[in-house]
């Protein structure tokens, strides 16, 4: 029987979940029917920083990137 | 003063906002300075503009957002792996980069020490749909491809409270559902959708049974399930969205992207977004049910299929819908943030007339010496006018039926044009359709194009209930306009529908925007000029770009345009370009751009 797919929006979502989660619910035919509950709670944790120049995804600037003030 | 920075990456449509004191100041795609489209790379360039454009640094923030939990994503990524590898799921993930999995560290250096604060991504759509929106309290309702296991959310605002208590979760994806069959007719996934709801008109809905039978069932109370069995993203490794389960089941194959398009197809979009529209039109009614509230928000992916949008709008469920302009997962990097400054700081909301999104005009900008600057640089002849002068010029040059690339302003954050970094023409020659698909927008044939009409004559050219300032719901024309759909069957284009035939579809819808002159004063009065010189109150507003390139962010992104096009003027800011005036401008046309 697969876990309650309501159980995992109650507890929070710690930044390194200690177990693997639920299943997935890939019964077919079965009735659609809608999950209630408040879903995880938001995490809030310290930056540890990581250089821009190190990430393998950082690509190169296009100046100028505006000439208009926002405030 | 309390300043935030929202930030959406790592799927599509990466993203940078910024908040000061819960206003939105600035937001931006990453796409718009890296012309990738649809680019997913965490938004370097687009934080780069929030903080350079507020005389900020990284030093000044006091918060991040982060639209998403990485964790719990990971989590359900290892779900799906388990499911379908098994005792191999291990082996499997160990293949996937995972590197944006860690929340702490995927912030620049000099952000060390300062509080990251991330949400669920649904709740980051429920998010930028309420807050933004001008209700008090309003039902909301989330549909897009997969977030971290949610696909589908229910909620309610209030005041400044946001919250979701209802719904479905992966691989249970009306979002996805649609991207199987923007595969199979042979678009781009996450990129092609607009064009399946585009090409269904031109279908008749025959497959919907089949459909209902096989693929999805959808509940009276909205709630949904799909068969696995046919869609193969449940693998996380999976290359193609569908199988060949799902194309036998359709009795063809998958179109192949230069394929001649069929009624085959066509009939198939019809299905497909027949069914899409049905399992909207329920979701929104339960959200009624469940919230008794007659006000309704909507974002996700989802929410970008603006003739579901419609159907909602016209089902007299809700008596007013409000749509986040940036629906997709770019909206997400606002939604966190105001989500940050409302619910988590506690502080108070107060709904603004309209909205509180400035027109999304939240982009990029830049001023007339900061353009001529670009302009001299490349050697490009121009004149410069003053407001008025320029709003007469070019309304002459589009009742002329010239075709104009109108740059002016800050860019629009989401992915429609509304009037800033737009093509313009007038809708009535029964030509315009195909000259500007063919010879400007470089894209298919079927392809419809939007209306912009001034909002105070919107009634006498639509049927529409209210305002649609964003192009993010459909309207009929008006039956005063329309022409018979007579002899033109299947994917028959060249087919006049109406008196503005360049902004009709085959079943008389148009994709609208109605002008203001609070959101945008400059096209109000450009579109006010036109209506004076021909009796009109319409442009044609197409986005500013080619097919398969990002919307143009800067003059010379709109330089390139133009060279590369056969745009008839250009104007940009107060100056004025001729096509016929210009000889070997030192524009680089070398970068290529990759038809999607």
């Amino acid at each position: 029987m697969l876990r309650s797919l309501a159980s995992r929006f109650r507890r929070p979502a710690s930044p390194e979940p200690a177990d693997p989660g639920p299943d997935l619910d890939l019964a077919w035919p079965d009735e659609p029917r809608w999950e209630d509950g408040d879903g995880p709670e938001p995490v809030v944790v310290t930056a540890t920083g990581d250089p821009l120049a190190d990430r393998p995804d950082s690509h190169a600037p296009q100046a100028p990137l505006t000439s208009y003030p926002l405030s | 003063m309390t300043t935030i920075l929202g930030v959406s990456a790592h799927y599509h449509d990466s993203a940078a906002c910024l908040v000061r004191d819960g206003r939105v100041v600035a937001a931006v795609h990453e796409e718009a300075f890296s012309r990738r489209k649809h680019d997913a790379r965490f938004p370097v360039e687009a934080i780069r503009f929030c903080l350079d454009s507020a005389g900020l640094t990284v030093s000044d923030l006091d918060y991040y957002g982060y639209y998403e939990l990485p964790a719990l994503k990971r989590q359900r990524v290892a779900a799906s792996a388990r499911a379908v590898h098994g005792d191999r799921a291990d082996a499997v993930l160990a293949t996937l980069d995972q590197r944006q999995a860690d929340l702490a560290s995927m912030l620049p250096a000099t952000s060390r020490g300062t509080k990251v604060y991330a949400v669920e991504h649904h709740l980051s759509h429920a998010a930028s749909a309420f807050y933004p929106s001008p209700y008090e309290e309003a039902a909301i309702v989330t549909v897009d491809g997969v977030g971290e296991y949610t696909t589908t959310s229910i909620g309610r605002g209030r005041g400044n409270r946001v919250e979701l208590s209802r719904r479905i979760s992966f691989p249970h994806s009306l979002g996805l559902f649609y991207s199987a069959f923007t595969h199979y007719c042979g678009f781009r996934v996450n990129s092609g959708e607009y064009k399946l709801m585009g090409l269904a008109p031109y279908g008749t809905p025959r497959h919907t049974g089949l459909i209902e039978a096989e693929l999805i069932r959808i509940a009276p109370d909205g709630s949904f399930r799909l068969n696995p069995r046919y869609f193969a993203y449940v693998d996380p490794r999976a290359v193609d969205i569908v199988g060949s389960d799902f194309e036998d089941l359709l009795g063809q194959p998958r179109r192949k992207p230069d394929d001649p398009l069929t009624d085959h197809y066509a009939d198939v979009a019809a299905s497909a977004q027949a069914v899409f529209e049905k399992a909207m039109l329920a979701i929104a009614r339960s959200a009624r049910e469940l919230t008794g509230l007659r006000k309704l928000c909507l974002a996700g992916g989802g929410a970008l299929n603006c003739v579901a949008n419609r159907k909602i709008q016209e089902s007299g469920e809700f008596d007013e819908v409000w749509v986040q302009p940036a629906a997709g997962d770019a909206g997400g990097s606002l939604g966190v943030a105001l989500h940050l400054w409302h619910h988590h700081l506690g502080n108070p909301r107060t709904p603004r007339k309209g909205d509180s999104m400035s027109g999304s005009l939240l982009g990029p900008g830049f001023d007339d010496d900061a353009i001529r600057l670009t302009l001299d640089s490349v050697g490009a002849r121009y004149h410069r006018l003053e407001p008025d002068q320029l709003v007469r010029h070019v309304a002459g040059l589009l009742a002329a039926e010239k075709i104009v690339g109108w740059y002016q302003g800050r860019m629009e954050f989401g992915p429609r044009a509304l009037g800033n970094r737009s093509i313009l023409a007038d809708p009535r020659p029964a030509w315009m359709q195909r000259r500007l698909n063919l010879s400007i927008k470089f894209r298919e044939g079927f392809r419809p194009f939007a209306p912009a009409v001034l909002a105070e004559h919107a009634r006498a050219y639509f049927d529409v209930p209210g305002e649609s300032p964003y192009m993010l719901f459909t309207a009929p024309v008006a039956e005063s306009l329309r022409k018979p759909v007579t002899g033109a069957t299947g994917l028959a284009f060249d087919t006049a529908t109406s008196d503005l035939p360049a902004i009709t579809h085959r079943d008389h819808s148009a994709r609208l925007q109605t002008v203001d002159a609070g959101r945008n004063p400059l096209f109000h009065r450009l579109l006010s000029e036109f209506h004076r010189l021909t009796g009109v109150p319409v442009l044609v507003n197409t986005s500013f770009n080619v097919r398969g390139e990002p919307i143009v962010c800067t003059p010379m992104d709109a330089l390139r345009c133009f060279l590369r096009t056969e745009l008839d003027h250009l104007v940009v800011g107060s100056y004025v370009l001729d096509r016929a005036d210009q000889d070997d401008l030192a524009v680089d046309l070398t970068a290529p751009i990759e038809l999607d």
